[in-house]
């Protein structure tokens, strides 16, 4: 804004085409934030072509005409980051949802604008440092308790710092002064952030601590580190939105950003009306509390989705450096890739791969590499995983989209429309799901489960993969003709895929299963499997082992809070019928 | 209203038209062929060189001769009650030979995205008589539904039956089925039904 006078802040319109307007005899940068039209519609310069300034319009575009005005802002799009995010729910632009419906009512117009924070709210500061003390870009310099979460109060990741020379509690708005430094420079508690440059960080980390999601065959078999990066990739109605919404209630993150992108508007009302009833297992408090909703559903603009995922991401990396865990799910981010497509198809740019533009992948990649366990610029240790459901169409995984996030993250749970028309949920695929950071988990789940527990995931991997070697024979031959230790190992296997790896995410006990648990219960099924060893070396036949009534009893553990009374009983009454078997 | 006759090209549904005064995207356009049968279309694209129109119906009979008029307004049709019992083309137009409707509201066809905050939960089970839907892919007030189907599954009479059997029951507090979806389509089987037997209402699923 404090350019040249000759600058020019005006232009016209010269061409409308969909999401997609060109501006002429107008001064513009890259991704500066322009008012279109009459109604100053909010757009992003996106391309520079000679004269020709190209802007995608963030809002709906008909009946916008040629000879129009454009403004320039000279800002970049940007976020408001600071005490009242929690629990918002926002627009692909940071527009809060809830103050669109006391300015326009149920549906949403065009042309409106709105803060993404309260500018008049006021908030209890409390300093966490004081006069004299020497503070530098991205310190902590106090604390506003938001919800149960306490905002911790930095100074922004630009300034120059220095000696604080004025600093004082009580309450203030989020633009009121709360800190002065020697050189005058004023610090207040909101600051602004451009959503598509990543937030600069000390350095760094390995992941090496598990997300822990209550969920079996995620925390069991295919855990994602705090910091990494997962996909979701499966075909219409397989469990992606009922996977991502797990993650978000019971994940161990502190934090929680959900973004709702082109999907539909009644998965996000059922964020609303659940997450302030949900306790967050670990706090007791609502889970409503800890998180960030952003919506562009299916029928709002599609160049507002293309920003959503950026919005999102920077709200995560904000909390991140206060040092928080914060994870963000992207529910799609194939309607994000087909937002993009769509906009580089006005552009009349090349198209790659099914119509995707050529930079898909690394528009892809920018996103993912934005996750990461980091220490902050002010020394805290926190992390931003990234988990995307991918939609590819026809379930069809070699498709650009689902292609290229795979080769980028490290985590890939597979979901399986076979598994779910059978009703086996969450319908992941425990033979082509993967999960790149096992060794880097292993050490931690060594100390905090049990040194039992890396043999016994292999163990259950190993009899996953058996069973689906002798289905092959089965098919071929019959189930009779297995020899007797692998008809054994059917039922093992069954026993997995039933008692672990199913889980029903609406029930009261089973949607959330700690580690713990986890542990015990895949210890019961290998105490049966051996067992059944044991007894079958001993002449047992196969019939005699699979008739074992117990383990029929295991399922329901599941649906039990405080099981191990339950489980211990069963153990027991296991061994008695083995027990007998021998003495028969 | 002013009529430009300064088609500079066609190609398929897309007409190009040139010289124009500033014209609106999205706008609602009447072309006026020789014959003096008028067609409609909407903007696709507009500058200040060139406006393309795309055409709803076939470009049949339109050529550089034809008038171009904008109507400098997006695509709006009159509702109201009026409409209740009336059989209407896909325009909006009434097609059962009585009075034109008595609009109430000029509504926008494209019609405004719902605030998702202003939403709330569908979870009013909506009785249709046909058992497979009701039992077991229960219908919701609110809830969207496609009806996937091959070229011989008799979906318009299904379509057609479901609204005007379909009742609202007793409005349950909290409704058990508000979880379940209609239709979870896998791979479609390639097999056709045969002609001959027409499927029992117990099959439905698998022509979803
Ligand atoms: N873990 C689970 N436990 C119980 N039911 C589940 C589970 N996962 C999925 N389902 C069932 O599958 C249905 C479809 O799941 P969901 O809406 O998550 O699919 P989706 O992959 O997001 O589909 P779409 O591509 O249409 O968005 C759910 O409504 C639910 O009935
Ligand atoms: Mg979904």
């Amino acid at each position: 804004m404090e350019k040249g006078k000759e600058n020019r802040t005006q232009g016209v319109l010269k061409r409308i085409s969909g999401p997609v307007v060109t501006a002429v005899g107008l001064d513009a940068h890259m991704y500066d934030v322009v008012k279109v039209g009459n109604e100053e519609l909010m757009g992003e310069v996106i391309k520079i072509q000679g004269e020709n300034i190209i802007i995608q319009v963030y809002e709906d575009t008909a009946g916008i005409r040629p000879g129009e005005p454009v403004g320039n802002t000279g800002l970049s799009l940007a976020v408001e980051l600071g005490p009242g995010l929690l629990t918002s729910i926002y627009d692909g632009i940071q527009r809060p949802l809830e103050v669109l419906v006391d300015k326009m009512g149920n549906f949403i117009e065009r042309g409106v604008s709105a803060p993404g924070l309260s500018h008049e709210k006021k908030w209890e500061f409390v300093p966490t440092v004081k006069k004299g003390d020497e503070v530098k870009a991205g310190d902590i310099i106090g604390t506003v308790q938001e919800t149960n979460i306490v905002h911790k109060v930095m100074v922004p990741p630009k300034a120059k710092g220095g000696k604080i020379k004025e600093i004082s509690g009580g309450s203030f708005t989020v633009d009121e002064t709360v800190c002065v430094l020697e050189d005058g420079t004023e610090i207040a508690m909101l600051q602004r952030w451009p959503v598509r440059v990543p937030r600069p960080v000390t350095e760094k980390l390995n992941p090496d601590i598990p997300l822990i999601t209550g969920q079996r065959i995620l925390d069991g078999l295919f855990p994602i580190a705090k910091g990494g990066t997962a996909a979701i990739p499966g075909p219409f109605g397989s469990g992606k939105t009922v996977t991502q919404q797990q993650l978000a209630k019971w994940s161990d993150a502190e934090i929680v950003v959900y973004i709702g992108c082109g999907e539909r508007g009644n998965e996000m009302t059922e964020v609303l009306t659940e997450f302030p009833e949900l306790e967050d297992p670990k706090t007791g408090k609502p889970l409503m509390e800890r998180t960030v909703l952003i919506a562009n559903t299916s029928n709002m603009p599609v160049a507002a989705r293309e920003a959503s995922v950026y919005t999102g991401i920077t709200i995560a990396e904000y909390f991140r450096d206060m040092g928080y865990d914060v994870s963000l799910m992207a529910d799609s981010t194939s309607r994000w890739a087909e937002a993009m497509r769509e906009i580089s198809s006005r552009l009349e740019e090349m198209p790659g791969e099914e119509g995707y533009p050529a930079y898909l992948a690394a528009r892809l990649s920018e996103f993912y590499e934005r996750a990461g366990r980091v220490i902050s610029l002010n020394g805290e240790g926190g992390s931003v995983s990234v988990i995307g459901a991918v939609s590819p169409p026809g379930g069809d995984f070699s498709e650009p989209v689902t292609q290229n996030t795979l080769r980028i993250v490290k985590v890939f749970w597979a979901l399986d429309a076979k598994l779910s028309q059978r009703r086996h949920f969450p319908a992941i695929n425990w033979l082509n799901s993967y999960s790149l950071y096992l060794d880097a988990l292993n050490e931690w789940y060594d100390k905090e489960v049990s040194p039992e527990w890396n043999p016994l995931r292999a163990w259950a991997m190993g009899v996953l993969q058996k069973e689906a070697e002798l289905q092959e024979i089965v098919q071929l031959v019959g189930s009779d003709a297995l020899p007797d230790e692998e008809q054994v190992t059917i039922e093992v296997a069954r026993m997995i895929r039933e008692i672990f790896l199913q889980q029903n995410a609406y029930d009261a006990v089973d949607t959330f299963c700690p580690m713990s648990k986890q542990y015990d219960m895949m210890k019961a099924i290998k105490h049966f499997a051996d067992l059944a060893h044991t007894a079958q070396a001993g002449g047992a036949t196969p019939q005699q082992v699979i008739a074992i009534k117990s383990k029929n009893e295991l399922p329901q553990i599941k649906f039990i809070r405080d099981y191990e009374p339950e489980l211990e009983k069963i153990m027991k009454d296991m061994e008695a019928e083995f027990d007998a078997m021998r003495t028969v | 209203m002013k009529e430009y006759r300064t088609v500079a090209q066609i190609a398929g549904p897309l007409v190009f038209v040139e010289k124009t005064e500033p014209v609106g995207y999205s706008e609602l356009v009447n072309i006026v062929t020789a014959d003096g049968t008028v067609k409609r279309g909407q903007v696709l694209d507009t500058s200040d060189e060139i406006v393309v129109v795309q055409v709803f119906e076939t470009t049949a009979g339109i050529g550089r001769d034809s008038g171009i008029r904008f109507t400098g307004e997006t695509i709006k049709m009159p509702v109201g009650k009026d409409m209740l019992g009336r059989i209407l083309s896909g325009g909006g137009k009434p097609i059962d030979g009585g009075p034109d409707i008595v609009p109430e509201k000029r509504l926008e066809i494209t019609g405004a995205a719902i605030n998702p905050y202003a939403r709330s939960s569908p979870e009013d089970f909506i009785q249709t008589g046909i058992s497979t839907i009701d039992g077991t892919n229960t219908l919701v007030r609110g809830q969207k539904l496609p009806i996937f189907s091959h070229r011989v599954c008799p979906t318009t009479t299904w379509r057609s039956r479901s609204p005007a059997r379909q009742r609202c029951p007793a409005r349950p507090k909290s409704s058990p089925w508000s979880s379940l979806r209609w239709a979870s389509p896998g791979k479609r089987p390639t097999t056709s039904w045969p002609t001959s037997r027409r499927p029992a209402l117990s099959s439905a699923r698998s022509c979803s």
